[in-house]
């Protein structure tokens, strides 16, 4: 991305040409592989997620994610493997608490928690992730663009 | 079974040194061998905690120091981590220390079974700066609290520990009237020489540490409704750490904030100057130095669930900023909802190191 694509996005204002950038945390035993299966499926869902691929949701830190939001991010999209499911058993459980907390932060000083979402999403559910991106697209153009990243 | 015991504050004495000589006995008869008590600093401007094995060396003590420069579960860190004492010390302790003191024990950063814990009531301190201040204009800074109850640090004011959580040996002087102390505890080596505490002494104290939490819960209140007011949106978080100068001195004296390689102190908030570049063009200016709002809502997604409200953050503020009232009143949001009250007990486990099956959003 050039700085001329940054700037653009940064700027945008709300309305129908804002597009906002989701900064997805997927995990690579699941959400990353539904994400190419929605993809070679060719089912449609918006291109605003830049997708950082983790080795389990229990890496993400909570700083990444009020990092992503202060930094230029409009959201934040979480995904791991459904409970029992996670490859290092309970990443995943403890990713919900720590990052439960975030939400709760966020909440607390009324900063915008609606930009932050977490979903369980297999490998099989390519179908779930083009809903998930979605619906959570369509939320945060509905919101405009994030205040936070002017902290 | 714990046994209460009293000391009796005799003509010419005050409840600390009544309850210093007490302790000077323990350290005298090899009860304890050591003893980490505040000591007044400079001719009594300030208090800090020193580690006393020489019982002559106690002149200066005092167990109920209005003041509290550092929180002492630092210290009780720094004396127990990389090797326990040998010997037992008995280490005083205000219940916002204990607090603290509980919360490394479960990070691993305190030993608290490896010292006696002397906790003590406590009616609040002065911030360091208002002690030495009225010290030096010839005032004494009890009765300046008992005339302005005001000058109390809004921690203090707002306090959640009216009553010691956890302790080997209690000095309680609530509901005394200053005339006497009682001293509680299992450990019949800790009490020798005491005569029995009466009845009507203990429920004195009960009572005034009822009235006590009443008044602190009120405070609370109003102090929450500020923050409602004012604390509230990017706004509002960015006017109150306008004046920020990013020191990480709030952090520094954050006795819960443990680690040895702060996340926020590292490289990764070292840029190349064109990436600063960058960002100045994307948003027209960028603050310097940089990572301010992510400095203190990154720490504080890191340790609210285990902040214990002891304002050490706002006294070590350069700028006047209350940081403790804005990471209280979050740390009151967050740890309810794992079920936690950082600093009650050693036995509630930490909300980051555990986890249940059925709990919390996405099932
Ligand atoms: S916060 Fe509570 S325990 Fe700590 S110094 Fe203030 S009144 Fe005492
Ligand atoms: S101590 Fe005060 S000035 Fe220093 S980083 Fe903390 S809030 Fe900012
Ligand atoms: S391996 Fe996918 S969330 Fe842990």
């Amino acid at each position: 991305m050039t700085d001329k694509d940054r700037k653009g996005e940064g700027k945008a204002a709300a309305g129908d040409d804002f597009e906002p950038v989701i900064v997805g945390f997927f995990c690579n035993w699941c959400t990353a592989s539904a994400a190419d299966l929605a993809g070679t499926s060719r089912m449609q869902y918006p291109p605003n997620v830049r997708p950082i691929r983790v080795m389990c949701t229990g890496s993400v830190d909570t700083s990444f994610v009020l990092r992503a939001l202060l930094e230029g991010a409009d959201g934040v999209l979480v995904g791991g493997c459904h409970p029992g499911d996670c490859h290092y058993v309970t990443g995943n459980y403890r990713a919900r608490r720590r990052l439960t907390g975030v939400i709760k932060i966020l909440e607390a000083l009324a900063l915008d928690p609606e930009r932050f979402r977490f979903e369980w999403i297999s490998a099989s559910e390519g179908a779930k992730f083009a809903k998930v991106v979605t619906d959570f697209t369509e939320d945060i153009k509905r919101m405009g663009p994030s205040p936070l990243k002017e902290l | 079974m714990a046994t209460e015991r009293i000391i009796k504050v005799g003509r010419g004495e005050t409840p600390s040194t009544a309850a210093l000589a007490h302790l000077k006995q323990l350290l005298t008869s090899g009860h304890l061998d050591g003893l980490m008590i505040p000591m007044a600093m400079g001719g009594g401007r300030t208090f800090m905690h020193v580690l006393v094995t020489d019982p002559d060396a106690l002149a200066d003590a005092d167990p109920f120091a209005p003041v509290m420069p550092v929180n002492g579960a630092t210290s009780v860190s720094r004396l127990t981590k990389l090797e326990a004492p040998s010997g037992r010390i008995g280490v005083v302790l205000r219940p916002c220390e204990i607090a603290a003191a509980i919360e490394l024990h479960k990070l691993l950063q305190v030993r608290l079974g490896d010292v006696v814990v002397i906790g003590v009531d406590c009616p609040g301190t002065i911030s360091v700066k208002d002690h030495i201040d009225l010290v030096d204009a010839g005032k004494d800074p009890l009765s300046a609290v008992a005339e302005e109850p005001g000058l109390l640090r809004e921690a203090c004011m707002t306090c959640d520990w009216t009553r010691v959580q956890y302790h080997d040996m209690l000095l309680g002087t609530f509901g005394s009237d200053g005339k006497h102390v009682i001293v509680v505890s299992e450990d019949e080596t800790l009490l020798g020489g005491l005569d029995k505490a009466p009845k009507g002494a203990l429920e004195a104290r009960e009572s005034t540490i009822e009235k006590i939490e009443d008044i602190r819960e009120k405070t609370t209140e109003a102090v929450e409704k500020e923050v409602d007011e004012h604390l509230q949106g990017p706004e509002g978080v960015a006017k109150h750490w306008e004046t920020c100068i990013v020191c990480h001195n709030c952090m520094e004296q954050c006795p819960v904030c443990y680690c040895n390689e702060c996340f926020f102190e590292s490289q990764t908030f070292r840029y190349e100057g064109d990436k600063m570049m960058l960002w100045a063009r994307n948003r027209g200016s960028l603050d310097m130095p940089t990572d301010k709002a992510m400095f203190h809502l990154g720490r504080m997604a890191h340790m609210v669930a285990t902040c214990i409200g002891c304002g050490m953050c706002t006294q070590a503020c350069p700028v006047g900023i209350n940081v403790g009232r804005a990471f209280k009143y979050v740390a009151s949001r967050v740890q309810p909802v794992y079920d936690y009250k950082a600093g009650r007990s050693v036995d509630d486990p930490l909300p980051q190191a555990t986890y249940l099956e059925d709990e919390l959003e996405p099932r």
